[in-house]
């Protein structure tokens, strides 16, 4: 049940905590779970992680024996959630959702004081990534990436580029981009998530724009959009006909945003191996792909050491671009 | 008019002076440009001077008897506002008990002492809102409708 | 012609005895989460989306639609009966609704209210069926700097509501303005006026701040002012007089067609129709001063620019597939589930689906009203209640309501303290309105203005070389120009009444 601490009751809280310590064992991995597991959602109802994490706690509470309860705790683009979820008992009973790099990016840019750093979570399993994509219009004179690029070099800072949020996995792949392409300079502008990007390029107002294949891969099925690259080393299952940038000879420019579970620091490792245990099975469930599928999520399923590693080197990778981003003269 | 209600009118004049030159000087602290234009501070730090500036104007009109503020007298009933004070301190004592002893105990308390103080006596009616109120709304939120209500540190 | 067969098809289909059926559920279901505190629409909605799944595609679909409809009235029924506003775009049925339930006219405004979303979810309806294409076109045009424009245009109505004072509504714009960006700013996206609180990081919350400025200071000032106690508990009919149903057919004219333009918009949200049109009707009016006392345009005229809005928000939806508000997004995340994926492929793909679901728009309506209005008097009964019962409840909705917003007793709190705050201004008599519309379009301003900015590299002039934002900047001025003209020429008819 709910778990949050209470300002003015903390003293109190904390004594009959102390108290309950001294009287009952600390809960065993054999033991865990005896009672619901919540799991946070930083994000409103609706969105992709939510449809996600519902999805995979339909499933993985029967094995588990106990319900896990979604929680949604929106608000600040993850911060709130994230911020709430930091501060939660490392009990194994609250687990939540990240999204690397919103996660990482919400840490490494100081104006945002975040309350919490990157080792004060433990990542437990890695569930979708999900692969950034340059899209444009269907009547857009870009047909390839190449016209794209060319253009941008061309009339720097004339052509716009969309992304879903000031430092959001898109907004660093455009600076990826102009890395791996020296000379080619974007107008960058900021949407809150895909719709108002959507109906900007729709409306003309915006050129080009940076995203997520599982937002607009329906568009692009449909003819109604028109996909330039997909920031990957592999092909998208949902749009098969799309280049790769390994393709395409932009190796470095690979971007994409991930949805993971992760522990508070200080979850026993016991406790997080049977989680990590019981939630893969969920997500290697034939019901749980299917359903992921339907709503174009790719699955990348990771965890333990390979899951941990991934959070370092994202985190590293994130601050560099994060850094540029500030620096740079028109963000 | 009503020489209370100018009263009113100046104190709460005064008042929004003082917020807004408040968020006037935290804005000052965020940057007011940047490189595309007006940053963070710029239109907070603007609009708490501009609404300072126009406070100000109102309380001299006031003070020079130039606003006619209608015909309405500013009146507070002692035994209402003695009321009124008494039900916001159990409401806030509820709200900050909402976490702590869940829901259904803080409304349990909550209701008959509102109830009470407007001067209920029908034990009976108190003791059945009281129920209905935080046992009866809990179960229709959590049960029928999955939206979950506080249940506090005990669990209940 | 093509389009009517299809349309007729449609009615066939949404006339079956099972959908009818459906729809009828659902209005029930939406009015009673619209009445029940904090869900909203949106959560409602959401809530009820696995009821649907046992039921075949076309029949979901009709029956979330009712219930969306269904609970914006619902929030029209607890803004009229206790000033709270069930959801957002009900705040501003508060300000005349609630005055027409304390003279004994509860029935009638919550009559006109139904009746006023009925015509102009009807019209709108109507006009969706019609021209749901080329418009969606017209409503892509609006860009950030359109929007901004728009919204500025907005806000220099407000000096349509200032009551005695204009510097009072002015100074009251400005707080709901500077109090609506506290939260993450746009711009770099750092904490602005948060003071380290992350709840605050998006903002104060427009529902818990509204609901404080009217449910509980309302709740405050009736303990605390022992002649409100007694408001006039006498039900005086329930069908508006001859002269207020001439008054108010104008107010539901304007207001449908307000309501479904500004639909079209993507990303308008539902409180500003509702605004834009009680601010018009206010200014078109001959007795302005009647507004916010009990005219019964002033609920006419929201009412039916929230339906007419619901419908003309359908026309980005289906066609472009871009969800206007929270609640619509989750409707369309039903309609996706159930097969109904909205794009400009939808009326070439399944035309069937599409215009049966048009059809049942006009169904829901007409069942809504049939549903509602002989309950209207029920609801005006539930005012008879002694006014300490109906106190208690009234707390015990808004704090449950706040709560269950965020599931945080942060809400709880905001709430309460801009009821203290609210208690305060109404005894001064200050103009609550246009700090509310100042606090909605606050955040929407600040954004579209950065977003515009990022695209003209920091240009300035886009907001006047684009042709629909410089059309829109030239009405805001004329807008102000007018207001101007009207205050100096108040002035000089006092000075020469004084004389």
């Amino acid at each position: 049940m709910k778990m949050n601490r209470n300002r003015i009751t903390l003293e109190l809280a904390s004594a009959l905590s102390a108290l309950c310590m001294l009287v009952t064992a600390p809960s065993t991995a054999a033991e865990f779970p005896n009672k619901p597991v919540r799991l946070t959602v930083a994000y409103p109802p609706g969105g992709s992680t939510d449809v996600g994490a519902r999805i995979v706690a339909a499933i993985a509470e029967k094995q588990l024996g106990q319900p896990i309860v979604v929680v949604n705790k929106g608000g600040a683009g993850g911060q709130v959630g994230w911020t709430e979820l930091s501060r939660q008992r490392p009990d194994g009973y609250s687990i939540g959702f990240i999204n690397l790099p919103a996660f990482n990016t919400v840490i490494l840019d100081p104006e945002r004081k975040a309350a919490f750093k990157a080792d004060d979570f433990v990542p437990v399993i890695n569930q979708v990534l999900d692969p950034g994509i340059i899209w444009v219009k269907s009547d857009s004179p870009y047909k390839s990436l190449k016209d794209l690029l060319a253009a941008a070099k061309r009339t720097p800072n004339k052509i716009s580029a969309g992304t879903t949020g000031i430092l959001s996995d898109d907004h660093l792949a455009i600076l990826m981009m102009e890395e791996a392409a020296p000379g080619t300079v974007f107008r960058v502008v900021h949407f809150e998530g895909g719709a108002p990007q959507l109906t900007a390029v729709l409306g003309g107002h915006l050129d080009v724009a940076f995203d997520n294949v599982g937002t607009v891969f329906r568009r692009i099925r449909s003819g109604e959009l028109r996909a330039l690259a997909v920031m990957d080393t592999q092909r998208s299952r949902f749009i098969p006909d799309v280049p790769t940038m390994l393709e395409l000879g932009y190796p470095t420019v690979i971007s994409n945003s991930t949805r993971g579970i992760a522990a508070p620091k200080g979850t026993p490792a016991p406790v997080v191996k049977k989680l990590a245990y019981v939630l893969k099975q969920a997500m290697d469930d034939p019901e749980h792909v299917k359903k992921m599928e339907e709503a174009g999520l790719t699955l990348r399923i990771m965890i333990g050491e390979e899951y941990a590693k991934y959070y370092r080197e994202l985190h590293a990778k994130a601050a560099k671009y994060t850094e540029w981003a500030r620096k740079r003269p028109q963000k | 008019m009503d020489r209370k209600m100018k009263r009113g009118w100046q104190v709460a004049l005064v008042a929004l002076v003082a917020t807004f030159a408040f968020f006037a000087f935290e804005s000052f602290q965020l940057s007011l440009r940047d490189a595309l234009g007006p940053g963070p501070g710029f239109f907070p730090f603007w609009l708490g001077m501009l609404g300072v500036v126009l406070a100000a104007i109102l309380l001299t009109q006031l003070h020079l008897d130039r606003v006619d503020l209608g015909t309405e007298a500013l009146v507070f009933d002692r035994a209402g506002v003695r009321n009124a004070v008494l039900v916001l301190v159990g409401l806030i004592v509820a709200t900050a008990l909402l976490d702590v002893v869940g829901f259904r105990l803080s409304m349990l308390l909550l209701i008959p002492y509102l109830l009470v103080i407007l001067g209920v006596r029908n034990w009976v009616a108190i003791g059945i809102c009281a129920v209905a109120g935080s046992f009866g709304v809990f179960h229709v939120f959590f049960d029928l409708l999955k939206v979950p209500l506080s249940a506090g540190i005990f669990g209940f | 012609m093509e389009g009517l067969q299809l349309l007729l098809s449609g009615f066939a289909a949404a006339l079956s005895l099972q959908n009818l059926l459906f729809a009828f559920a659902g209005c029930i279901l939406g009015t009673l989460i619209g009445v029940l505190p904090g869900l909203g629409p949106a959560a409602g909605t959401a809530i009820l989306i696995p009821l649907t799944f046992h039921l075949d595609a076309t029949g979901a679909i009709i029956m979330l639609a009712a219930i969306y409809y269904g609970a914006m009235y619902g929030g029209t029924i607890t803004s009229v009966l206790i000033n709270v506003p069930g959801e957002a775009a009900s705040v501003v049925t508060c300000l005349d609704g609630y005055q027409m339930a304390q003279q004994g006219r509860a029935g009638t405004a919550l009559g006109i209210a139904a009746i006023g979303s009925f015509v102009g979810g009807v019209f709108a309806a109507v006009a969706l069926a019609i021209v749901a294409l080329p418009l969606a076109r017209f409503a892509l045009a609006f860009g950030p700097p359109e929007f901004f424009s728009l919204m500025f245009v907005g806000l220099c109505l407000v000096t349509g509501l200032a009551g005695q004072s204009l510097i009072a509504a002015l100074l009251m714009t400005i707080l709901g303005l500077l109090l609506s960006l506290v939260g993450i700013d746009p711009v770099r996206g750092a904490p602005r006026f948060t003071f380290g609180v992350p709840e605050l990081y998006d903002g104060l919350g427009f529902v818990p701040v509204v609901m404080g400025l009217f449910g509980v200071a309302e709740i405050l000032l009736i303990i605390e002012t022992p002649f409100r106690r007694m408001g006039d508990t006498k039900i005086k009919g329930l069908w508006p007089s001859r002269e207020e149903w001439k008054r108010s057919s104008g107010a539901i004219g304007r207001g449908t067609l307000i309501g479904f333009l500004l639909g079209l918009i993507p990303g308008v949200g539902a409180v500003i129709p509702t605004f834009m049109a009680y601010i018009v009707e206010k200014r078109l009016s001959k007795h302005p001063e009647m507004f916010g006392k009990g005219a019964i345009e002033g609920v006419a005229s929201p009412e039916t620019a929230n339906n007419a809005y619901a419908n003309g928000a359908m026309v980005p939806l289906l066609v472009l597939g871009v969800p206007s508000s929270p609640t619509i997004a989750i409707l369309m995340g039903a309609f996706i589930i159930n097969g109904l994926k909205p794009g400009p492929f939808l009326f070439k793909d399944r035309p069937d689906l599409v215009w049966t679901v048009i059809a049942s728009f006009f169904t829901g309506n007409v069942i809504l009203l049939i549903l509602n209005l002989p309950f209207v008097g029920l609801w005006a009964k539930l005012l008879k209640m002694p006014y300490q019962y109906l106190c208690a409840g009234t707390l015990l909705f808004c704090i449950v309501g706040a709560y269950s917003l965020k599931g945080t007793v942060f809400d709880v709190g905001v709430m309460l303290v801009f009821g203290v705050i609210g208690y305060f201004l109404r005894k001064l008599g200050m103009p609550l309105a246009p700090a509310v519309l100042a606090l909605i379009l606050g955040p929407f301003m600040e954004k579209s203005l950065r977003t515009s900015l990022e695209m003209s590299a920091g240009d300035f002039s886009i907001f006047l070389t684009r042709p629909i934002s410089a059309t829109l900047m030239a009405c805001a001025v004329l807008v102000i120009a007018v207001s101007a003209f009207q205050v100096a020429a108040l002035k000089s008819i006092r000075t020469a009444e004084t004389k």
